[in-house]
């Protein structure tokens, strides 16, 4: 999905609207699995851009607007977890409610809004490096980088995430 | 061989901690040493090779998803709200897309039969008035409207700060008479100034709205403290401010002015003066600047008239776009 595209100058705030929205919109649609949140979360990266564009850095501009859909995601998440709005869906049997029984065959539930749910079940220390690995497409340096913590939790918040996915697939 | 770099996460070395490299290794994110040790493993243990697989199989899964498609109208509303995003919801629903609906008042959902059956209830009782107020509003924009609105202009700073320290004094609120003769500023219909103005910004609440000829005063207050922020349609003529601080906060100018305790700052954005004088913090007070409420570039007296008048027609009950 990403290119890694980088820029020597700051793209401007319609720049940033125009040629990443879409690329903002699934970032933010996968890490929250609404669509009115996606849409919260979208105008609340445009705000910080808009507010961080002065000290933007030559760079990936897609890893920085990664970071900054990924703080205010999880800004969000320690928010609402403060004064909880809704209870995240835990248990596969909500999340999948309704979907046939799949046994070992995960291909069975390879439809979009499977994955969607099965992603949306897994806890937001493992669904963010997931999402910032299969659907942004940074490297694990880069996710380290992002989420501030070292590379072998890295490692293990991935592999565990794509683990607990295939559980809730079943 | 080296070891794998220990996880603050990871289970007990051996095999276990291993295993969790298997996704690292798929995604090649592995030294030559750690992807040896993988390799073993998988060879070994029929498990692991499962595991390997299911992480392969979930990872496909997660790359082939589609990039999604936010509700129609989604990006021109972001390019329409632009550097005034954090006053405007862009998220629109099923009812419509509330144009300033984050920072501003939201409407209750309402049944579209009862808004129909009000509807041609008020439009029976009051199609002449509605008329004669299409009649008014229409000269309002043709008049006003047609004003040219940008020209470069001092901020009346004095008249402003004094007018601030007056409202300190009474509390933000208004006073009984709707109009101060003196300064000219009355009290701004709130259906008015909900087209335009948040009703909160961080702990500040709106607490009251003014307009005089072209000038809009709006006063927050967080139970403690009063800010002034004064709006004018045009450009700041800057070498005509008195002593201060330029400084550009992102990509707008601005100045600002120690006063006592307290601050004043202007800012331009978008042909827009904002004055704000408070006895906030700095760092506040800049927050505030920019989150300023422009509803779109070069918006005069006449646009909002315009407005005002567009809403005065609906509460009528008569929807222009059928006309």
């Amino acid at each position: 999905m990403t290119d890694g595209q980088t820029t020597d100058r700051a793209p401007t705030w319609e720049e940033v609207a125009r040629d990443y929205g879409r690329f903002l919109y699934t970032v933010a649609y996968r890490l929250t699995g609404r669509h009115e949140e996606a849409q919260d979360l979208v105008q609340e990266v445009l705000l910080r851009v808009h507010r961080g564009l002065a000290t933007y850095q030559p760079g990936s501009i897609e890893g920085w607007l990664s970071r900054i859909t990924t703080n205010a995601f999880l800004d969000e998440v320690r928010r609402q977890k403060r004064r909880p709005v809704e209870p995240l869906p835990a248990e596969p049997d909500r999340v999948l409610r309704g979907s046939p029984p799949a046994d070992d065959e995960l291909e069975a539930s390879n439809l979009p809004e499977h994955v969607q749910a099965a992603l949306r079940s897994l806890p937001e220390e493992f669904r963010v490096p997931v999402v910032l690995c299969d659907v942004v497409g940074l490297s694990y340096k880069e996710i380290a980088d992002v989420l501030g913590i070292p590379m072998g939790t890295v490692r293990s918040r991935i592999h565990r995430g794509r683990m607990q996915m295939k559980e809730v697939l079943k | 061989m080296s070891r794998p770099e220990p996880s603050a996460e990871a289970g007990p070395s051996g095999s276990g901690g291993v295993r969790e490299l298997l996704s690292a290794w798929l995604d090649g994110e592995l030294e030559l040493a750690e992807a040896e040790a993988v390799v073993a493993l998988v060879e070994r243990d029929p498990d692991a090779k499962a595991e390997f697989e299911a992480a392969r199989t979930v990872r496909a899964m997660l790359r082939e998803l589609p990039q999604v498609e936010p509700p129609a109208g989604f990006y021109e509303r972001l390019l329409e709200c632009g550097p005034v995003l954090g006053w405007s919801r862009v998220r629109g629903d099923a009812r419509g897309v509330h144009p300033h609906g984050r920072w501003g008042s939201h409407s209750a959902p309402v049944d579209p039969e009862m808004t129909r059956v009000v509807r041609r209830e008020r439009r029976r009782r009051g199609g002449l008035v509605a008329l004669a107020a299409l009649g008014t509003a229409t000269s309002f924009i043709a008049v006003v409207g047609m004003t040219p609105a940008v020209d470069r202009f001092v901020p009346p700073i004095e008249a402003f700060a004094a007018r601030h320290e007056q409202m300190t004094a009474s509390g933000g609120q208004p006073r009984g008479n709707d109009r101060d003769e003196a300064s000219g500023f009355a009290v701004a219909p709130v259906s008015w100034l909900d087209t335009m103005a948040p009703t909160a910004m961080g702990e500040y609440r709106r607490v009251a709205g003014y307009r005089s000829d072209d000038v809009v005063h709006l006063v927050y207050s967080d139970g403690t403290s009063l800010v002034s922020i004064y709006e004018q349609p045009g450009n700041v003529h800057w070498r005509g401010l008195p002593n201060g601080d330029r400084m550009s906060l992102g990509s707008v100018s601005a100045w600002s002015s120690r006063r006592g305790e307290g601050e004043i700052l202007v800012v331009e954005r978008q042909s827009v003066v904002f004055t704000l004088i408070a006895s906030a913090p700095h760092d506040e007070m800049v927050e505030m600047a920019t989150r300023m409420p422009t509803m779109t570039p070069h918006v005069g007296m006449g646009e909002r008239l315009r407005r005002a008048c567009e809403q005065m027609i609906e509460s009528f009950g008569l929807d222009v776009s059928d006309r």
